[in-house]
């Protein structure tokens, strides 16, 4: 296969690496530095949207974005008013870009999602990306410095395209070349659930001060960009490289961002580490602290011809601090001129890559050595090799040991709740039984449980509980994302979830009516009543199966039953002005009982939808579109 | 990260916390307004030649409250060096807990906090205004950290802590303030403690100078050098800490000059360097990796066979682990709510089943006549043990913080109060001459639920929606029973003609029906093997043995109620009070 593969790219490099195979290798190096070759070739056209690469022999089509060198397009409207220049994403365009149960959009840098609003719009891009999706060539999209970001969003954009039009096709890919961070981390959650993180490879220098800008508060980084970004427009032009003559507001702008970038760095290290001091928060609340987050697969070159390719993100954040750090101030000025010129340095950055096969994956070593030292194992000594010539302090490896247990605690945690399963499954069967055992004395479980006249009734009560208990565990974490980031989007457990709302959430209706919770003016349907183990694995599924948010209400009808009887029958309002949502509950129902989502036992004679439904005006009934399934 | 309870932490974040207090620019800024104080005072306060004096400063979006006390010399801090008790500084009592009634602060501070009560107190109203769209700095040096400290301390027990932003107080070279419970009660507010930041240059002798003495710090401490920085948490290695650092000193030797702002200066430009802190030991745990590189960046550890000597492992890694375990092992009711409801649960069918036989579920505890009986006490120990607890630990925070917690449980603990105290009654009165369970019997989480349902003021539930779920509701007062209780004491003094005892009768009459009216009591009362029932048919006879003697003179509205069975509608939510004939 001359083309990428849905596969790691760092685990492809690397396993090409050790296999020698010079001929794949060379291709796929070809492929990302034609890559490359196009995003600057972009660059000197910015006045084009994009740039194109279509060959006929070629199984891959590549789109390149210009960067841009205008300030303008850096800094997001209204900083004043919003948090790090902030805009939630566009849900629309990119509905998958959000926390499912939490319900939290993503929020990205809103000068770049501008930029590529502006482009999606233009029917040239997207005529192109049909007529290659028609040709069966891969999409790679690619972008250097700012358009890095348009290359993301065209990516996520793509993604949702295929599934949306449900169009088999070979994934997307997106390479970056020292792009800025853009999104924050529940844009990278959502990726990395939606398992397109693989596609995404960013290559980043050791020093390039483009990929850590965006952890500096916008209020200094406006103040600095307009010093900067011409000295990158001249330079990406010709290729002869001059340094910023002022070396002494260099040194400053690369402290003073570094100064910026420790700060995220380091209270998201606390977080790691599991602190248990307030003062982390407190402090925190006095400083503005980036919000931006890497995801995908970062490839840092860095050394002599070296590449380490690292996936946790929260690893990522922190090498993207510790790795550009100075082994002795004598480097001061040095290092902080390489920090601009190492921007434009990605072209003899991968010709060195294309030439060497030192290629080290961080998540694959199991032990991280905390000193720099030789160790006897051979395998602890190449990623030590690795971590030292990224001059990579106690400190630092600490922090990157910390990112790994995190990872582990969340694998850990689902595990923990994996072996719920079964006993998930057992209260389940009980509760199944207990319906049939109440359809077969014709009032039907919702109705049997609400009257708690029986021992069964009771026994069905403590196995609600039960299941309560096990599924309030996995709402708590997935509050505090301490669940692998995939999980709400697993098939397994969005249909466990599916199955256990259909079930049991008529029992918690029925203790909610029962207990007069609802004094009064009290919906059920109300969040804080609701409980959010129903919220959450109702919007599981309306995700996976691409439907919009709350039509997925078949387990919640016994609430708008209670709710109607309580209006017309204890509040006396007349059918009229209750007549649309009748209409609108019959319909639904008779729609759910065609699709097997609602059971006939529902229509038993003794129900309160039954008992209610049979004071309705005589007219109505005789027309209702559930006279049948009543009747029978 | 919520990490298990059982797990031991995997990592010091003191490296990572101290990093953010620099990076932060926090300490730059406070120490800058402090500075600036210093070389050009802007107003002297207090009338001894040792004066406090302070100044406010806008600094990006929030502001800083700097205190100094000047001239301040070794001599002057060991001549106030002893502990005066709480009893003498009324303005902090709220400090006091039942389980820590007392504590002890230093004299020194106390006395220049006292010369400057008035013009902090209307400063405090100021900032209390202020926090709710500001955040605050206290910051202070040397002494004036002390002053910072308690200035904070008196703020926060003011501060709302829903509407307001949480103020930090950062002092430098403080010396200890108070004794082991005076940090007690400060730990007793968790996020109290974690508003105060102290920090301690290597070379200043002023923050050590009480160590040996009965002081304790809280707070979280930041130690600094010209090489490094580290951050510790627990009293114990706080401690330990600076005695080690206690730097060479003589008596008269004036603070000014120990470096805190060029220290700061040099820290804050050195995150574009590495940290330079090597282990040389391999396969070292991380925990420890983190104490030892701390350590060894603010001087403290030389060389790595140093970081083997046990002080290192006992007096830092030891307390600094047990501080985070402790924290995370700390009552958390929410991870127990649903065994909670499961026992409730239980409650509820044990109920109804003794219901179903005619029983009242008090009635059929109190006597013991199944298995279920006994079953039950198991349930209810589990609830009153969860109960107690949170109670215990609301109360245990600062009178503003207790507010919004109260709301989340309120609930939970009105319904367990409602089902659960009638089997305390049950089990008070079975032991023969008992009386009063008010003062005899109840336990403080019954008193404090009701209380505190009581100031919620949550609006009623109709008199309608309670008709229509009558039949499986509970009884609204929770002591109902004692007063039955009471009553059936009653008849028998009223039996043996003593003085007053009728009244109390009619007194209970007129309670018990006040419940009907209001549709507040549960129909299980009227079961007929209550003791209510029992009751009636007792008070029935004495009134009908008085009203042979005195005919018509007594006239109430529950005796026709009780007498025409007029309790059969009330069971089925029919029963109208309005419509009554008589």
């Amino acid at each position: 296969m001359q083309c990428f593969t849905k596969e790691n790219l760092g685990r492809d490099l690397k396993n090409m690496g050790e296999e020698r195979q010079e001929n794949n290798l060379e291709v796929r190096a070809k492929i990302i530095k034609k890559a490359f070759h196009y995003a600057m070739k972009a660059h000197k056209n910015p006045e084009k949207p994009f740039v194109i690469r279509k060959r006929c022999l070629s199984s891959n089509v590549i789109f390149a974005f210009p960067g841009t060198w205008s300030t303008a397009d850096w800094i997001p409207t209204e900083t004043s008013t919003r948090h790090f220049g902030q805009a939630k994403v566009n849900l629309e365009v990119f509905p998958s870009l959000r926390s499912i149960g939490n319900d939290e959009a993503a929020s990205v840098h809103d000068a770049f999602l501008r930029r590529f609003l502006l482009i999606v719009e233009k029917p040239k891009f997207q005529n192109e990306v049909e007529k290659a999706l028609k040709r069966k060539k891969q999409i790679i999209f690619a972008g250097h410095s700012g358009g890095g970001p348009v290359a993301i969003y065209a990516t996520v954009w793509l993604f949702e395209y295929l599934r949306s039009k449900k169009i088999q096709a070979s994934s997307p890919f997106c390479l970056t070349f020292g792009s800025p961070l853009m999104a924050d981390h529940i844009f990278g959650h959502a990726v990395r659930r939606e398992k397109w993180s693989d596609c995404f490879i960013h290559f980043i220098t050791r020093y390039d001060i483009i990929p850590r800008i965006m952890l500096a508060p916008p209020s200094y980084t406006e103040q600095i960009l307009p010093e900067i970004l011409p000295f990158f427009s001249k330079n990406s032009q010709n290729s002869t490289q001059t340094s910023l003559e002022n070396d002494e507001f260099v040194t400053v702008v690369f402290e003073n961002v570094m100064r910026n970038a420790s700060s995220v760095a380091s209270q998201a290290a606390c977080k790691l580490m599991g602190s248990t001091n307030y003062l982390v928060d407190t402090i925190s609340s006095f400083v503005e602290l980036s919000p931006y987050r890497p995801f995908g697969t970062y490839v840092f070159c860095y050394g002599n011809k070296k590449v380490l390719t690292v996936r946790n993100p929260d690893a990522v954040l922190q090498l993207l601090i510790y790795s550009s750090q100075l082994s002795s101030r004598d480097e001061g000025s040095e290092v902080a001129q390489m920090s601009l010129s190492e921007h434009l340095a990605y072209k003899t950055k991968l010709d060195e890559i294309a030439g060497n096969q030192e290629i080290y994956c961080l998540d694959k070593f199991r032990e991280l050595p905390l000193n720099s030292e030789e160790c006897a194992d051979s395998e602890a000594q190449t990623i030590n090799t690795a971590l030292n010539e990224l001059g990579l302090s106690v400190r630092a490896r600490l922090c990157l040991r910390a990112a790994r247990e995190a990872e582990n605690h969340k694998i850990a945690n689902q595990k923990k709740i994996d072996t719920n399963r079964d006993n998930m499954e057992k209260a389940m069967t009980v509760l199944e039984g207990y319906r049939t055992s109440c359809e077969t004395r014709r009032v039907g479980y919702y109705d049997s449980f609400k009257l708690q006249k029986y021992q069964e009734d009771f026994m069905a009560n403590i196995k609600r509980l039960e299941l309560a208990g096990m599924w309030d565990e996995i709402i708590e974490m997935l509050k505090r994302y301490e669940l692998p980031d995939g999980f709400e989007g697993e098939d397994s457990w969005v249909e466990l979830g599916t199955k256990y709302r259909r079930l049991v959430e008529p029992f918690d209706i029925a203790n909610y009516y029962r207990n007069s919770l609802n004094a009064d003016t009290q919906l059920y349907m109300k969040p804080g009543s609701r409980p959010k183990r129903y919220w959450y694995t109702q919007r599981w599924r309306e995700h996976k199966e691409n439907i919009p948010r709350g039509s997925s209400g078949e387990s919640t009808f016994w609430a708008d039953v209670e709710q109607l009887r309580i209006e017309m029958i204890a509040n006396k309002t007349p059918f009229n002005s209750e007549k649309e949502k009748v209409l609108e509950l019959e319909e639904n129902l008779k729609a759910w009982y065609d699709a097997t989502l609602v059971k006939k036992d529902v229509f038993l004679p003794e129900t309160t939808l039954v008992k209610w439904w049979k004071t309705l005006p005589e007219q109505h009934r005789a027309s209702s579109c559930i006279k049948e399934l009543i009747s029978s | 990260m919520d990490f298990d309870s059982t797990s031991t932490p995997l990592f010091s974040c003191g490296l990572d916390l101290a990093g953010l207090a620099i990076s932060s620019d926090l300490l730059h800024y406070s120490w800058d307004v402090i500075t600036e104080l210093r070389t050009n005072p802007s107003r002297h306060v207090g009338s001894s030649s040792v004066s406090v004096e302070y100044r406010e400063s806008q600094v990006r979006n929030y502001r800083i409250i700097a205190f100094i006390v000047s001239p301040v010399t070794e001599k002057y801090l060991q001549e106030g060096s002893d502990l005066v008790p709480s009893s003498d500084i009324p303005d902090f009592s709220f400090l006091c807990s039942k389980s820590n009634p007392e504590f002890s602060i230093n004299r020194a501070a106390k006395a220049l906090f006292d010369s400057v009560r008035g013009e902090l107190s209307s400063l405090k109203d100021r900032v209390k205004e202020g926090a709710k769209s500001t955040s605050y700095i206290i910051t202070g040096h040397s002494l004036g950290g002390s002053i910072a400290s308690l200035f904070m301390l008196w703020l926060l027990n003011e501060l709302e802590p829903t509407t307001t932003r949480r103020p930090l107080c950062i002092t430098f070279g403080a010396p200890l303030l108070g004794d082991s419970r005076f940090q007690q009660a400060i730990y007793h507010y968790s996020t109290w403690n974690s508003c105060f930041l102290h920090t301690v240059h290597r070379d200043d002798p002023f923050p050590s100078i009480f160590a040996a003495m009965d002081y304790r710090p809280f707070g979280t401490f930041l130690f600094l050098s010209g090489s490094g920085k580290a951050c510790f948490e627990a009293p114990d290695s706080i401690l330990e800490l600076l005695m080690r650092m206690k730097p060479e000193r003589g008596g008269n030797q004036d603070l000014q000059d120990i470096g805190y702002g060029p220290t700061i200066q040099s820290l804050r430009s050195n995150f574009v360097c590495k940290d330079v802190t090597e282990l040389s030991r391999r396969e070292i745990e991380s925990y420890k990796a983190g104490i030892i590189a701390q350590l060894t960046s603010i001087g403290l550890l030389q060389n790595e066979d140093e970081a083997r000597n046990s002080w290192v492992d006992k007096k830092t890694v030891k307390p600094e682990k047990a501080a985070i375990t402790q924290k995370r092992e700390m009552f958390d009711p929410a991870r127990k709510l649903n065994d909670v409801k499961v026992n409730m649960a239980q409650l509820e069918w044990y109920k109804k089943m003794n219901e179903n036989e005619g029983y009242a579920y008090y009635d059929s505890y109190k006597i013991k006549r199944h298995i279920r009986d006994h079953r039950v006490v198991e349930f209810k120990r589990i609830l009153t043990d969860y109960w107690e607890k949170l109670v215990e630990e609301v109360e245990k925070k600062p009178q503003m913080e207790e507010v919004p917690l109260r709301k989340r449980w309120l609930y939970g603990g009105t319904n367990f109060r409602r089902m659960v105290e009638p089997l305390d009654i049950a089990d008070y009165y079975k032991v023969k001459g008992r009386r009063d369970y008010w003062n005899g019997g109840r336990l403080n989480c019954y008193k404090k639920l009701e209380k505190w349902l009581k100031e919620a003021k949550k609006p009623d539930t109709s008199l309608n929606t309670r008709k229509q779920n009558i039949t499986s509701s509970m009884t609204e007062d929770s002591c109902f029973w004692a007063h039955v209780e009471e009553a059936m004491i009653a008849c028998e003094d009223c039996n043996n003609g003593e003085e007053g005892s009728f009244e109390r009768l009619v007194e209970f009459e007129t309670y018990v029906f006040g419940l009907i009216e209001r549709y507040s009591v549960s129909p299980e009362i009227f079961l007929p093997k209550s003791t209510y029932m029992k009751w009636w048919k007792k008070y029935e006879g004495i009134l009908m043995r008085r009203s042979a003697r005195q005919p018509g003179l007594h006239n109430s509205k529950l005796v026709p109620f009780m007498k025409n069975g007029r309790y059969h509608e009330y069971k089925e939510g029919k029963y109208d009070p309005s419509k009554d004939d008589e």
